[in-house]
């Protein structure tokens, strides 16, 4: 039932795009939402608000981004909010934030994943996170699926693919020479009055489609197979491997602050004489200072225990509280890593592991 | 905004007044703060959900924010009360604050002790240092008005290293007083002050003896007291599963969301602080 409802919307929801055409479509989507689109930097491709005075927009090369889009439903650093003093009094304002209805316009199927699993997250428990669902939920996803993939992906090993619609509300399927748009979603069918100038997808553009994710899934050449991870590690809390793999980590964390779906954070206080204001700030667990308490006591006191936490939150932890892998295989925290550490290892050393008890 | 959104918001402190300012030990790094809500309407969201176990994040404005047991039970209707040692920028500023002062208040936060399966058992307290916080908010829920009844017999065991340590002193008198409680305070090596028992907790324990038939016990100590006295609780024949801790983290925001307590695959915030010591064997632990 649910197969042929889906049938029936991939026939209505299909459109060509030319090449010359996406300007058009980005200009007109602009009217209604604001867009946040790769754009071209000094030295680096980043997402960023479309400038819609600019003349024509095309998407720049890239793979993927360097830096995730998760920072514009959970940002950096984030006011949580504000108070003043008056005399002994205490006057807390909270954030008023107008949020417009806004598209990532070109957001990658790994990044796409990453919200969902952020959603899980931030939606669990008694309790919800006000500020991330404020954003998330004026937030439509249109996706580029991703005809090269990098050296470092390997989102084909944790229930992804370069051509994958999760999470999205529409796609664009980049054919060479044109774009497949199609809509994915409820929400995503808000999409459709921007689209339906253009002709339906044929019958020859999907197989060149089907051709296209075939030979991008051909290039990731990684491939692990993680359906025991969850038991896998269950069993190696106190194995060497930890002390192994977190040799040569520094404790910088630059894993966690590319990664699409690290959410820890820190709350600081900003404040002067008058008021101050209330902030959390994107944190990692790699840090020493992270678990530091009061009196001294560090549960986490060296980077075996560090690297271990960030593996069991992200393959253990997560499918025993969610049902979900914690990761989506972007390949950002192996490109980022200043000592050339690199996940894939560290999940084979525990497959094997594994294997051998 | 209006009233409702600022109370359904997590992130956003209460205001309350402190009342009162009571130091707890001759050493005066420990102190008691009573704090009375600003707004009865915060008082009551607040009070809908409060159990003994509890704690709560102090907000000292400008300062930040420190996760704190719940000292009071929720049968002292009219305020909170927060034992509170000297250790960092928050609670080095809250020790040099005087009556009247305002502060900020969120809670209350995790499971608390459970109170519910603890009904119709014998109640076995056992408490070192000033980690006996929310084991007096439990202590008084049990003897208030008709709760006593509810409960089989009371057993406390409370040490400190001298009779200058222990907190709470008047409800310690008071209690002593009562004969539906067995309440035993030692201290870890004699002491001209003190006419009460000698030893470290454990011992103690092993010589009250309490009876594992039908009982709960709750501990709450430095980590070596309960280091120590789980192995005494064993050999009296109590199980893992009628052992209760509580347990500290460093925490932030106190609702599962900033990622630093986590004990295995649980947060100490929303899952403990309160796990039974079969529920602890059973996690992934650092």
């Amino acid at each position: 039932m649910v197969k042929k409802k889906e049938k029936q919307d991939n026939q209505t929801f299909e459109k060509i795009i030319p090449k010359d055409k996406l300007d058009s479509l980005i200009k007109g989507l602009n009217k209604d939402f604001k867009l946040i689109v790769p754009k071209e930097t000094e030295d680096d491709i980043e997402f960023d608000y479309l400038d819609s005075d600019k003349e024509e927009y095309q998407f720049p090369e890239y793979q993927n981004l360097r830096v995730s889009p998760k920072k514009f439903l959970f940002p950096r650093k984030e006011v949580l909010y504000s108070f003043e003093k008056e005399g002994t009094n205490i006057k807390i304002k909270e954030k008023e934030e107008l949020i417009e209805d806004q598209v990532i316009f070109g957001i990658r199927s790994c990044d796409a994943r990453s919200y969902k699993i952020l959603d899980t997250f931030f939606s669990s428990g008694k309790y919800s996170d006000p500020y991330y669902f404020s954003k998330r939920n004026k937030t439509l996803l249109i996706g580029l699926a991703c005809n090269e993939p990098m050296t470092a992906c390997f989102c084909t090993s944790v229930g992804g693919a370069p051509f994958s619609s999760e999470g999205l509300d529409a796609i664009l399927y980049d054919l060479g020479d044109k774009y497949i748009f199609k809509i994915i979603s409820e929400k995503g069918s808000a999409f459709s009055k921007y689209v339906s100038e253009y002709p339906d997808v044929k019958k020859a553009d999907l197989k060149k489609k089907e051709e296209w994710a075939k030979s991008a899934r051909d290039k990731i050449k990684f491939d692990i197979n993680l359906d025991n991870i969850e038991k896998d590690l269950d069993g190696l809390f106190e194995s060497d491997i930890w002390s192994k793999v977190s040799r040569r980590c520094i404790s910088c964390g630059a894993c966690s602050y590319v990664c699409p779906t690290c959410h820890c954070f820190d709350v600081q206080e900003q404040s002067d004489k008058n008021g101050g204001k209330r902030v959390r700030i994107w944190d990692n667990c790699q840090a020493s200072i992270f678990t530091l308490e009061a009196s001294g006591h560090n549960p986490r006191n060296s980077g075996r225990e560090r690297t271990r936490q960030r593996i069991y939150h992200k393959f253990n932890y997560y499918l025993k509280n969610y049902k979900i892998l914690g990761c989506v295989g972007c390949g950002r925290c192996i490109k980022v890593c200043p000592t050339n550490r690199d996940i894939r290892e560290t999940l084979k050393a525990v497959v094997e592991a594994a294997e051998k008890a | 905004m209006n009233q409702k959104q600022e109370l359904d918001n997590p992130y956003i402190p209460s205001l309350v007044t402190i009342e009162d300012v009571n130091s707890e030990n001759e050493v005066n790094d420990l102190k008691t703060f009573k704090l009375i809500f600003n707004e009865t309407a915060d008082k009551e969201k607040f009070f809908e959900n409060f159990k003994p176990g509890q704690f709560a994040e102090i907000t000292e404005f400008g300062i930040g924010e420190s996760p704190i047991g719940i000292a009071s039970s929720p049968t002292e209707e009219d305020y909170l009360l927060f034992t509170i040692k000297k250790t960092g920028k928050v609670t080095n500023r809250l020790h040099d604050s005087k009556k009247g002062k305002i502060i900020g208040i969120r809670g209350p936060f995790g499971n608390g002790w459970p109170l519910k399966e603890a009904e119709g058992k014998n109640i076995v307290i056992i408490g070192g240092g000033f980690a006996f916080t929310t084991l007096r908010s439990f202590i008084v829920y049990l003897l208030h008005g008709n709760n006593r009844e509810k409960f089989g017999d009371i057993i406390i065991v409370y040490g400190c290293r001298n009779p200058g340590e222990f907190c709470y002193k008047d409800d310690l008198e008071e209690w002593g007083k009562r004969d539906d409680i067995n309440l035993n305070l030692t201290i870890d090596s004699e002491h001209p002050d003190w006419d009460k028992l000698v030893g470290f907790v454990p011992t103690i324990t092993k010589e009250v003896a309490p009876s594992p038939k039908n009982a709960m016990a709750f501990v709450c100590g430095p980590p070596i007291m309960i280091k120590y006295t789980s192995p005494v609780l064993k050999e009296l024949g109590f199980k893992d599963e009628q052992i209760f801790l509580s347990l500290e983290m460093r925490m932030k925001c106190g609702i599962g969301k900033c990622g630093r307590c986590n004990i295995g695959s649980k947060f100490v915030c929303i899952d403990g602080p309160v796990f039974s010591q079969a529920e602890l064997k059973e996690l992934l632990r650092d």
